[in-house]
């Protein structure tokens, strides 16, 4: 806590002394390089995370940057696919010589970067936050590149997990995205089941990329057939609302829990929509892990901070990677993930100060220890820890909207 | 579209053998990809495999699946092919897979080989079709990693592939048939056109317009020099030659129409006038041509039945004509003329035809009412004529009698007064009177008989006669004159000609008669042979063949055609030497002819002449048997010698002996005889007979007979004497010489036959027939009749009553029919003899009489017709009225002598007295 205490306060103190510092603009600037998806059905999550951070880094710009450093993001659209993903991460590296990434989404493209951030460790390119849960960039070899903010998925299922086994809710089936990050999902929820030993009751895949207007009946047929206590989901938000319509439409009143991945908001809207439209209400006995707090829970500092700047900045990505129509979320567990990405960013490269060397971000990275971002428990960051914050959340839906979940007996077994 | 036709097959064809390429590429294509890809796909999938499993083994033992499924989601994403990738751990625990929505239970019992990559198929229904590769990782003990390579990728390949070949072959095969069908059409367009314009051609769509040379318009055209523009131009020239010649034609037709005199009109298949020429609208009695054309020709020109009756139009023969397509002819119809009046017409109908269907017919007529006026006319002139013709033949008949009556009265007194005592030169003069009125009857016979002839009225008779005996009969009376002349007479008749003919055979005798009297007239010496043979033979009938040789003076080959000519000799001065008329060998001719043969004429100038006929006769089996079996035994190897100095005779005679199976010698004169005679005795086979001719050289017949009396040696031989002259004496001599018989030659073979058998079977005494052995033959004296003679010229009367007295019959005279019923009345006579033309009672009539009184009687007068007439027809008149026979005057004493003993024979006396009959 003390570490935190300091953190904020230099903070300040360092914001209000920058001054702009002569030379070229790459030294008036530091560029933090993002590929994610802002099209496709995932955009949402690369949209809104890319506003949040944006929202706070306009705020530190506006009161003279970093040690007069300016951040500016450098975004790509990688649609929620890996190769575009890895063309991207190449061009920030070799082409813009982006000072970091920052801000990727998903678990398969984030992987598949990985070895780039080895291949180019003598330049020291590190990537922070990106909005995954997965493993890999959490363990050798490529865990000494990455930061991670967010709790894992392991983490998030296995809290999952734990609360459905003690309401009694034992026969647990997972309903993934086949690919790394379903599989990380998946692998979390096996072990933690092993760990009460307990096996898997079933389990249904889905491809990457599938919209919401496919149909999931296959899916929902096979995980019936085994006759599960809880669904648990390991998707993108257009699936796993697919998902949820078709087992609800087959009058499938299973508890269905979703991962912080899925983007609520988003996976809010697609629900509420299909179920006006169906006059049924889809949003039923629905569960969602976060990894960042409520941002309802206006109780946290950095919820007002980021209530506030959102709405003083109306933050946007830049207008070339708009090619899909999108409707801004006002505010939203994804956008306030970014927003956290960028404060706790902010608050390395403070501490860092010049000269803004690469090299440099890793120790001044490891050197974070009990921040405090404003959101009820302080952050750390250390060599042997590279993800710093650790809780995860609960929530359910209550009168349209996300809210924490703090009893579980309703279904209770 | 004959083009497209051409083209279709063409295009078939192409198409045929490009499928079939096409098919044999693609197959060849399908398996070679298959086989590529495949192996392929297994390289692929081995490596994916093996890469996976090379780099995964330490992940798989830190248990991090999401590596693990990067890893596998980059390879399935990144290469093409990969159906799904599974990651096992050893506990066959599923570490990393592409399924949706779940692994496939199949796949996780395959069992993996630790030490190598296996490959096999993997099929699951409705899910997967695989190549399946299974690489170890850590020899199995980390798991395994199995690569599914999509097989239905491979075919959608093939089938890519193979489509887009299919797709390029069709294309370029659609462009080639483009490429062709433009080319082709290029070419065939313009034949279609000359097609066309051929067809137009053809159905008369191009008609020429007078004057114009030039083509329709639309008429296919090229300046192109390649062939089909040669073609064309070709085609142009052709069709311009055609309508050239069409025009030329039709102005021919046209002229033809026009100038023709006969009317002609064509008709359409409903009877409608379609062209007419000038001729048919004069004739119809129209102002012009348009008066007829369209209209039915026969409303108007045939409407009515020359009768007056509606003709109708299905009845009409030009309508048949049209319906059966067949020619038709008229010539008792009529036409009607515009003003109403009618024309008899000859017309002929002909049909028209195109490809064998009748499309109208083409009349011509000619108005024929000229030629039914000349006709008429000549059908009235004819039957003048025949009046003329008739009248004539009466006049002629007339005159025959008129002349007949005093001839008969002239030859008739001439021959009594030659029977009275005269001195010897009114005897000569009486002689000359009888040979000039026998001369004047011949004439007279043979003009009548010419013009008989000449007039068709000589009809032949057809009766049963004997040939053998007829021809005796007729050389007989030859005889005289050759032996008169000097001359040798001979006949000859082989065994195959049959005796028992049917014929005329008075007619053949008359032909005979003036050959054989033609012959005696040119020949001053020498002989005369007449010969018979059969040329052609049948059960029903035989062709003979007559031929008189003479030794004459003969004809030249330029006269030779002229002599059957009437009033023709071979010489006119020959006319005045030998007399005649000339009429005998037409006439004989004629016979001939009429008896179904010809004549005709063999000669040499000095060397004689050879008349021939051929004539056919019908044959009565019973008299073509031969008298072989009748022969008796004692003929039978009997050795005659026949002793004549004339090779013909002898020959005859030989044969004729030898017929009858005796043994005859033949020698030419009288020494020779001797001497065969005596070699004869001394080789102890004397002659029984010997025939001796009268007249020979040296030694004639009477000297030899005397010479043979004389020989003791000869006592047993018997010697018979032929004579050829009829000298007085002759027989006296013989009976002298003691010799057996004596005949006259020519001999008739029964004659000679009977003679032979007396002589050498009973006595010598008596000839064995009387009529030939006498040489002036006496009529025989056979029983007397009363005769009465009915005939008004009193010349005559005496002529015959002297005739008849002479032959020993009582003759009572009437002058007429009505005095020949009066004596009848008032006593009975034997025989009538009847003249037919007598005033106040005429033959006919008086026999009528008699005949209708004798219905009533039962008896049946014997009634002979004596008539002048000569004439066709006479016969049958007088068997008509009743009479029983017939003789022509002048009366000859021999034929009526036959006449009466015929009829009497037939008949029967009137009162029971029968009449001798000489045979």
């Amino acid at each position: 806590m003390k570490n935190l205490v300091f953190s904020a306060r230099s903070m300040l103190i360092l914001g209000a002394l920058i001054v702009p510092l002569p030379g070229d603009a790459f030294a008036q600037e530091l560029v933090v390089g993002t590929s994610a998806a802002f099209t496709g059905p995932s955009k949402g999550l690369g949209i809104e995370l890319y506003r949040g951070s944006k929202a706070y880094f306009d705020h530190v710009n506006s009161r003279g940057g970093v040690h007069g450093r300016q951040i500016v993001m450098k975004a790509y659209d990688d649609g929620y696919n890996p190769t575009p993903a890895i063309e991207n991460t190449i061009r920030l590296i070799e082409k813009d010589k982006v000072f970091l990434l920052l801000n990727y989404v998903g678990t398969p493209t984030t992987t598949r970067c990985l070895p780039l951030l080895k291949r180019h460790q003598d330049q020291s390119v590190f990537l922070f936050f990106p909005f995954t849960g997965a493993q890999p960039q959490r363990q050798a070899p490529y865990g000494e590149f990455v930061f991670n903010l967010r709790a894992s998925y392991y983490q998030e299922t296995a809290g999952l997990v734990d609360h459905f086994v003690k309401i009694g809710r034992k026969r647990i089936a997972v309903f993934y995205q086949i690919d790394a990050y379903g599989r990380n999902g998946w692998e979390g929820v096996r072990a933690a089941l092993a760990r009460q030993n307990l096996r898997m009751a079933g389990e249904a895949t889905y491809r990457r990329g599938t919209p919401f207007q496919d149909s999931m009946k296959l899916q929902v047929d096979t995980l019936r057939q085994a006759d599960p206590d809880a669904v648990i989901c390991i998707g993108a938000y257009a699936a796993c609302a697919a998902f949820i319509r078709d087992a609800r439409d087959a009058g499938w009143n299973v508890p269905i829990a979703n991962v912080s991945f899925v983007g609520s908001e988003s996976l809010l809207a697609l629900l509420k929509k299909a179920g006006s439209a169906n006059e049924l209400d889809y949003t039923k006995d629905l569960i969602n892990s976060q990894v960042v707090p409520s941002y309802h829970d206006l109780k946290l500092p950095a919820v007002a901070e980021y209530r506030q700047m959102m709405a003083d900045y109306a933050p946007a990505p830049p207008r070339d990677l708009m090619t899909e129509d999108y409707d801004y979320l006002p505010r939203s567990f994804v956008s306030l993930e970014g927003f956290l990405n960028a404060k706790l960013l902010v608050a390395i490269l403070q501490k860092m100060g010049p000269p803004f060397e690469r090299r440099r971000l890793k120790e001044a990275s490891e050197s974070i220890a009990d921040l405090d971002l404003g959101i009820g428990v302080p952050v750390s960051l250390g060599s042997n820890r590279h993800q710093a914050h650790d809780q995860v959340y609960f929530t359910v839906v209550q009168s349209g909207r996300f809210e924490p979940l703090h009893d579980w007996t309703r279904w209770q077994r | 579209m004959n083009s497209l036709r051409l083209f279709t097959k063409a295009l078939l064809i192409v198409l045929g053998l490009f499928g079939a390429t096409t098919l044999a590429l693609a197959i060849f294509l399908a398996w070679s990809m298959n086989d590529n890809l495949t192996a392929e796909f297994q390289d692929k999938g081995r490596a994916i495999a093996e890469s996976i499993a090379g780099s995964s083994g330490e992940i798989l033992l830190n248990r991090d699946p999401a590596t693990v499924q990067a890893m596998v989601d980059e390879r399935r994403e990144g290469i093409p092919g990969v159906s799904y990738i599974l990651v096992i751990d050893s506990n066959r625990d599923v570490i990393a897979h592409t399924f949706v929505p779940t692994v496939p239970e199949e796949l996780l019992q395959l069992a993996g080989n630790p030490r190598k990559t296996a490959i096999q198929n993997v099929n699951v229904e409705g899910q997967l079709d695989c190549i399946n590769i299974c690489s170890p990782i850590l020899a199995g003990q980390a798991g395994y990693v199995h690569v599914g390579m999509d097989r239905k990728l491979i075919r959608e390949r093939i089938w890519d592939r193979v489509s887009l070949m299919f797709g390029l072959t069709v294309s370029l095969f659609a462009v080639c048939a483009v490429v062709t069908f433009l080319l082709m059409r290029k070419i065939s367009r313009p034949l279609t056109r000359l097609t066309q314009a051929a067809q137009k051609l053809g159905s008369g769509d191009i008609l020429v317009t007078e004057g114009s040379a030039a083509l329709p318009d639309w008429f296919p055209d090229s300046t192109a020099t390649d062939e089909v523009g040669q073609l064309t131009q070709a085609f142009r020239r052709m069709v311009l030659e055609v309508l050239a010649r069409e025009k030329e034609l039709n102005q021919k037709f046209r002229l033809l129409l026009d100038s023709t005199a006969e009317a002609i009109y064509g008709i359409d298949p409903n009877g409608l006038c379609i062209f007419c020429n000038p001729a048919c609208v004069r004739m119809l009695g129209h102002e012009n041509a348009g008066a007829l054309l369209g209209r039915s020709m026969h409303a108007i020109a045939q409407h009515t039945r020359a009768d007056g009756s509606p003709n109708s139009a299905e009845g009409c023969r030009i309508h048949q004509c049209l319906r059966e397509g067949k020619e038709t002819q008229a010539e008792d119809e009529v036409f009607w003329r515009a003003d109403g009046t009618r024309f008899p017409v000859q017309y002929s109908c002909s049909p028209m035809f195109r490809d064998g269907t009748a499309i109208g017919a083409v009349v011509t007529f000619v108005d024929i009412s000229e030629r039914k006026r000349i006709e008429t006319e000549l059908q009235q002139a004819k039957k003048a004529a025949e009046a003329a013709s008739s009248a004539k033949s009466e006049f002629l008949a007339n005159m025959s009698h008129e002349i007949r009556t005093p001839m008969n009265g002239i030859i008739g007194m001439s021959e009594l007064a030659l029977d009275t005592d005269l001195s010897a030169e009114q005897r000569e003069y009486l002689e000359g009177v009888r040979m000039s009125a026998h001369a004047l009857l011949k004439l007279i016979n043979d003009i009548l008989d010419f013009s008989k002839i000449e007039a068709g009225k000589l009809d032949l008779e057809v009766v049963d006669f004997e040939l053998r005996e007829m021809l005796g009969n007729t050389m007989k009376t030859l005889t005289f004159r050759a032996h008169d002349k000097g001359l040798e007479l001979a006949y000859e008749i082989p065994p195959s000609v049959p005796n028992h003919l049917q014929g005329d055979p008075t007619r053949l005798r008359q032909v005979l008669v003036n050959l054989v009297g033609n012959a005696l007239k040119f020949t001053e010496q020498g002989e005369i042979v007449v010969a018979v043979e059969v040329v052609e033979r049948s059960a029903a009938d035989v062709e003979l063949h007559f031929s008189v040789r003479d030794t004459g003076i003969g004809i030249s080959p330029d006269k030779q055609k002229l002599i059957f000519e009437p009033f023709s000799q071979a010489d006119g001065s020959t006319t005045r030497k030998f007399g005649g008329t000339g009429l005998g060998l037409t006439i004989s001719t004629q016979l001939v002819e009429m008896m179904n043969g010809r004549i005709w004429v063999e000669s040499e100038p000095g060397a004689g002449s050879t008349f021939h006929f051929t004539t056919r006769f019908g044959v009565k089996p019973a008299g073509s048997t031969p008298r072989v079996a009748l022969i008796p035994s004692k003929l039978q190897d009997t050795p005659v010698l026949i002793v004549d100095d004339n090779a013909t005779n002898r020959r005859i005679l030989t044969d004729t002996l030898r017929h009858w199976q005796m043994r005859p010698t033949a020698v030419e004169s009288g020494a020779a005889a001797l001497l065969a005679l005596r070699q004869a005795a001394d080789a102890g086979k004397p002659f029984r007979l010997v025939l001796v001719d009268a007249m020979m050289p040296e030694m004639d017949g009477f000297m030899l007979a005397a010479r043979i009396k004389e020989e003791q040696d000869f006592a047993n031989v018997t010697i018979m004497m032929l004579t050829s002259g009829n000298q007085r004496g002759d027989a006296a001599r013989c009976r002298e010489l003691g010799m057996a018989a004596y005949l006259v030659k020519p001999v008739q073979q029964a004659e000679l036959f009977s003679t032979i058998v007396q002589a050498l079977g009973i006595s010598f005494e008596k000839p064995a027939l009387s009529a030939p052995v006498v040489p002036n033959p006496q009529p025989q004296r056979s029983q007397a009749l009363n005769i009465l003679l009915a005939e008004d010229n009193a010349v005559n009367q005496k002529v015959a009553v002297r005739m008849l007295e002479k032959l020993g019959h009582k003759v009572t005279v009437a002058d007429n029919g009505r005095q020949a019923l009066l004596a009848l009345e008032k006593q009975a006579f034997d025989v009538v003899l009847m003249d037919v033309q007598m005033p106040e009672m005429g033959g006919f009539q008086a026999t009528e009489i008699i005949r209708t009184s004798e219905l009533q009687s039962g008896r049946h007068l014997p009634i002979i017709a004596m008539t002048a007439h000569a004439m066709k027809g006479d016969r049958e008149k007088c068997l008509e009225a009743g009479m029983d026979a017939y003789v022509a005057k002048p009366m000859q004493a021999k034929e009526i002598q036959e006449a009466m003993e015929s009829v009497l024979a037939s008949i029967g006396p009137a009162d029971g007295c029968v009449a001798g009959a000489a045979s």
